[in-house]
């Protein structure tokens, strides 16, 4: 099983993930502060993070960046309600390994989990 | 009725040469009586429409209502000139009803001829990027378009002709009132007849000139920087196109327009709003032709390598190898042709189909099909990308239409909403965007899994789902899509292709199963909409499934099951309640206004004027009332009293229970000299007389039915004193029975009978005399106060009986209408008297009955004693 982040400014949403990710056997840490999530993983090894791409301070992509740096082999989920051609490019070019538009329901999230940890 | 009114004319200026004022009087109550019928045939098929059980165009509701109105108007007059200055608050009760019906029918509903415009028309043509946020000008499909291109996706540089043109073509050509005129005969029971009027309707549009003004201005757009002097695609683009309804293949693109022809096509494209398909579609949406106007696009053609539609959300079987649940799995289907794509659309051709995973960058999960045409990696991940940002934009799963021009690049022709369930996902966790604020809820597995119709023999199976839903019905073949108003109602259609003509039968069909079609399919759509189960992948066509064969179409599972798989069917029925709940939620207001029944009881308090909420309950007050004026014994005093009759009726003496007044229009009774003091005028007037005294030859046959030793009349503890009951309710109705008082007017050869039993009412009208050619019987039968159901199920144990008689029959609603003409008056008399068992053995049958079968049983058994014996 996988050690899981996940960073959203809407509480309740990083919360349903958690739920629907710890449910399946994995370790996940919901935040919804991009500085609290990139300490913690600092200190943690991190498999995946799925990263909200509208988020409180920065943008999903510029925390993808960053967290790259502190763990150039995490893998990535960029979640997005406003997708745009633009944000898709960026994360795809950054590395991101999905790009999922919201509303994602639970069996897409777990069947876009599985297949990222799998590649 | 026509021949009441004769007859009566004939028999009252004989019978009121004296009194002016009472022939006045009876004119105006024959007047009445025929407005009364007026009115309540056009209540009757308002309340079909109502419910549902036939289907027209808005324009024929609007012109019932503003009908029944005119009638009912006619009925309050003449009421109110029966006595002058009574009835006080009725004029005001219609206009009350009349104004909030003028709320729910505003204006352009009543429209006359052309109204001039009073300002000049806003701009004709307009770029697309003014189309957003605009679909009243724009039509959804310019406007979807316009949303896309602002999401930063591909969309031809286009520009669009708005709906302000659109009403100016039809202004011009004063086209409204006589399209209202076709329009309003468009009946979807009646699909013979749809093709003709929309030929009639396009007839009219391609028949009026463009005017030179609008003319003008699509020269200039074709000359235009947008287009370029290239060729073009002229699309339509309705308002409630690609909204809530799709519209889907309803209307026409024309593709490769020359600039040279851009005005003809325009009025082309615009005249195929009223193609038979379109109409139907619409009538079948209940939108009134009046909003959904047409504007049009203009779009440059793309040089297409290869295009076709995609799905953003599908629901495919999980690969049971690497997932953990039976859930189905989410994807983004593709559907691709080489070149334009437009046999796709058209259901004429089976695509390449390429199933993507929801998530960039694209993963293929299956692909199938003929590899005529090849989408790369990168198309592929555009046309994903182009799905999802579309999906996100509207808030929902789409349907979009590409194109994927030589240069590799995507362009989007349309988007609309698609939903390939109309099932919600209970129970599912679901993230939202940020602020968006959806349903959570903890999540089962669902409800997966259906059992399938236990012991059922498969015709067919693994066949493509098409349009989710399951139908059962006899199998029919259609050869040939021109064909396609000779499709039986209920009939499970096995066709070749699946064309857009297909949504002409979409309402009467059971199930569609073809050879050829994909889910991508402009019918596809319109299946999906209205909850009509499709499959296609039928290998042998038509020939697998042999015709008349019941069979029953899953299309979820994709098999075709000989006979009724009868625990497959919860699902249709369903649907069938939420299309009735449907209907009655969008007529509850009108229906309120117009049809709605309120003052059921006459002897209740409500029962005035102040009490009419509807047209209905109007009518219901003045027939109530007009008829007290007539055959009121006497006269009681006050003003507002009712019975300042003409003095003549007699109130029938008999042990049966039932209040009978008869009215001698001549030669109808022959009363015995006067027994009485000769002074007392009451006591001379409210003299009983006795069956015998009967010399109506009409109203005696009733009257040997009515009295058959073989009838059972309910409610055997009749009884009254009837001078008292006369001195409180003026004669016509006994204060606290069920039973209300009927009448009849009769003369030697004339019945005109009303008979109030509780709740129903029958109206018998006859000549029955020595001339076979003028003898005639119409009998009218309507309400109950059992369920709706039930009272139906009396309707048909009449209707079998009567047409087992050899009347003619006409049902609508509850309301039967039976009519016998030309008869030898035996033959009239034996039909009479079988009425007359028949009115007595139905009195409350409704209460009683519970299905089909049972009517169907009594009326055989009442056929076996009744029709010979009498």
């Amino acid at each position: 099983m996988a050690s899981i982040i996940v960073l959203d400014d809407v509480a309740d949403a990083a919360i349903m993930i958690k739920r629907i990710l710890s449910r399946q056997g994995h370790a996940v840490e919901a935040f919804t502060e991009e500085q609290q999530a990139l300490d913690f993983a600092r200190e943690n090894p991190v498999d995946l993070a799925i990263l909200d791409i509208k988020l409180l301070k920065m943008t999903g992509v510029e925390v993808l960046e960053e967290l790259k740096k502190i763990a150039p082999t995490v893998r990535a989920i960029m979640l997005t309600g406003y997708p745009t051609l633009e944000t898709a490019r960026q994360a795809l070019e950054l590395g991101a390994n999905a790009y999922c538009v919201k509303p994602i329901d639970r069996s897409e999230l777990e069947s876009t989990v599985a297949a990222v940890l799998k590649a | 009725m026509g021949r009441l009114t004769q007859t009566l004319a004939r028999i009252g200026q004989r019978l009121f040469a004296p009194g002016e004022a009472l022939r006045l009087r009876y004119e105006a109550f024959k007047a009445l009586l025929a407005a009364d019928e007026k009115s309540l045939l056009l209540v009757a098929e308002l309340e079909e429409i109502f419910a549902g059980a036939r289907q027209v165009d808005p324009a024929r509701t609007r012109w019932l209502c503003g009908q029944l109105s005119g009638a009912v108007g006619e009925v309050v007059a003449r009421l109110l000139a029966m006595r002058p200055g009574g009835h006080a608050g009725l004029a005001e009760a219609l206009a009350k009803v009349r104004a909030g019906l003028a709320q729910l029918l505003p204006p352009p509903m009543s429209i006359g001829p052309a109204q001039p415009e009073a300002t000049p028309p806003g701009p004709f043509v307009l770029p697309l990027a003014q189309a957003l946020g605009r679909p009243e000008a724009a039509g959804g499909k310019a406007a979807n378009l316009a949303a896309a291109h602002r999401a930063g996706l591909r969309v031809p540089p286009g520009l669009f002709v708005s709906t302000d043109a659109f009403r100016h073509l039809l202004a011009c050509g004063s086209l409204r009132p006589r399209l209202d005129r076709l329009l309003r005969q468009v009946d979807l029971a009646r699909p013979e007849r749809i093709g003709p009027l929309c030929a009639g309707l396009q007839a009219l549009v391609l028949g009026t000139a463009v005017p030179d003004d609008l003319a003008q201005a699509l020269r200039e757009a074709a000359a235009s920087p947008e287009l370029g002097g290239a060729r073009l695609a002229v699309r339509s683009s309705a308002v409630a196109e690609d909204g809530v309804f799709s519209f889907a293949g309803q209307y026409v693109s024309e593709l490769n327009v020359e600039p040279a022809d851009i005005v003809d096509a325009y009025r082309r494209v615009v005249a195929a709003k009223y193609r038979p398909r379109a109409v139907t579609y619409r009538v079948r949406c209940g939108l009134p032709d009046e909003s959904a106007p047409m504007a049009v696009l203009l779009l440059p053609m793309i040089d297409a390598v290869a295009a076709g539609v995609l799905h953003t959300s599908d629901s495919r079987a999980r690969q049971p190898q690497n997932q953990p649940l039976g859930q189905p799995e989410k994807c983004l289907s593709v559907y691709a042709l080489p070149g334009l794509g437009d046999a796709l659309v058209s259901g004429g051709a089976q695509p390449r189909v390429v199933r993507l995973a929801r998530r960039l960058p694209a993963q293929i999960l299956e692909q199938s099909g003929p590899a005529d045409v090849q989408l790369g990696l990168s198309a592929l991940s555009e046309l994903l990308l182009t799905g999802l940002v579309l999906e996100s934009v509207f808030g929902r799963p789409q349907e979009v239409e590409w194109a994927l021009d030589r240069a590799d690049r995507i362009f989007v022709l349309q988007s609309r909403a698609y939903s390939e369930t109309s099932e919600q996902s209970a129970g599912q966790e679901v993230v939202w965007p940020d602020g968006l604020g959806g349903q959570g809820g903890l999540g089962g597995p669902g409800a997966a899994g259906e059992t399938a119709g236990a012991g059922a023999l498969p015709l067919a199976q693994g066949l493509d789902l098409v349009a989710p839903g399951v139908g059962c019905g006899p199998v029919f073949h259609l050869k040939d899509a021109a064909d396609v108003f000779r499709v039986p109602a209920g009939c499970v259609l096995a066709v070749d292709s699946l064309t857009p003509a297909l949504a002409r039968c979409a309402d009467r069909v059971a199930a569609v199963a073809a050879r050829l079609g994909s889910r991508a399919s402009h019918f596809a759509s319109v299946a999906r909409e209205s909850g009509l189960p499709v499959v296609s992948g039928l290998a042998q066509g038509r020939a697998q499934l042999p015709e008349g064969l019941l069979v029953t179409v899953d299309a979820g599972a994709g098999t075709i099951l000989a006979g009724c798989a009868e625990a497959l069917l919860d699902g249709p029925r369903r649907r069938q309640t939420e299309e009735r709940q449907r209907l009655a939620e969008r007529f509850a207001a009108l229906a309120r206004q117009t049809c709605h029944l309120s003052l059921t009881n006459p002897e209740a308090p409500e029962f005035a004027p102040g009490g009419c909420l509807s047209l209905h309950d109007l009518v219901r007050y003045c027939h109530e009332k007009a008829v007290a004026e007539m055959v009121g014994p006497v006269e009681t005093g006050g003003p507002d009293t009712p019975g300042r009759g003409l003095g003549q009726t007699r109130r029938l003496a008999t042990d049966l229970p039932l209040a009978l007044y008869l009215l001698d229009l001549g030669g109808g009774l022959e009363i015995p000299a006067k027994t009485g003091r000769q002074d007392d005028i009451r006591a001379d007037i409210r003299t009983d007389i006795r069956a015998d005294a009967i010399a109506s030859a009409p109203m005696q046959a009733l009257w040997q039915g009515l009295a058959c030793a073989g009838e059972v009349w309910h409610d055997r503890g009749f009884c009254c004193d009837w001078h008292e009951f006369d001195r409180i309710s003026a004669g016509i109705f006994r204060k606290d029975s069920r039973l209300l008082a009927s009448y009849a007017l009769v003369s030697a050869d004339y019945l005109h009978l009303l008979v109030r039993f509780g709740y129903h009412f029958a109206v018998l009208d006859s000549l029955c005399g020595p001339r076979p050619e003028a003898n005639y019987v119409h009998f009218r039968f309507k309400g109950g106060g059992g369920l709706p159901e039930q009272r139906l199920l009396r309707i048909g144990f009449l209707s079998r009986v009567l047409s087992g008689s050899g009347f003619v029959l006409r049902v609508r609603g509850d309301m039967l209408d039976a009519r016998l003409a030309r008869a030898e008056a035996a033959e009239v008399r034996r039909v009479l008297v079988l009425l007359g068992r028949l009115l007595v053995r139905t009195q409350r049958m409704d209460m009683g009955l519970a299905d089909e079968a049972q009517a169907e049983a009594l009326a055989q058994e009442f056929l076996a004693v009744c029709g010979a014996a009498s």
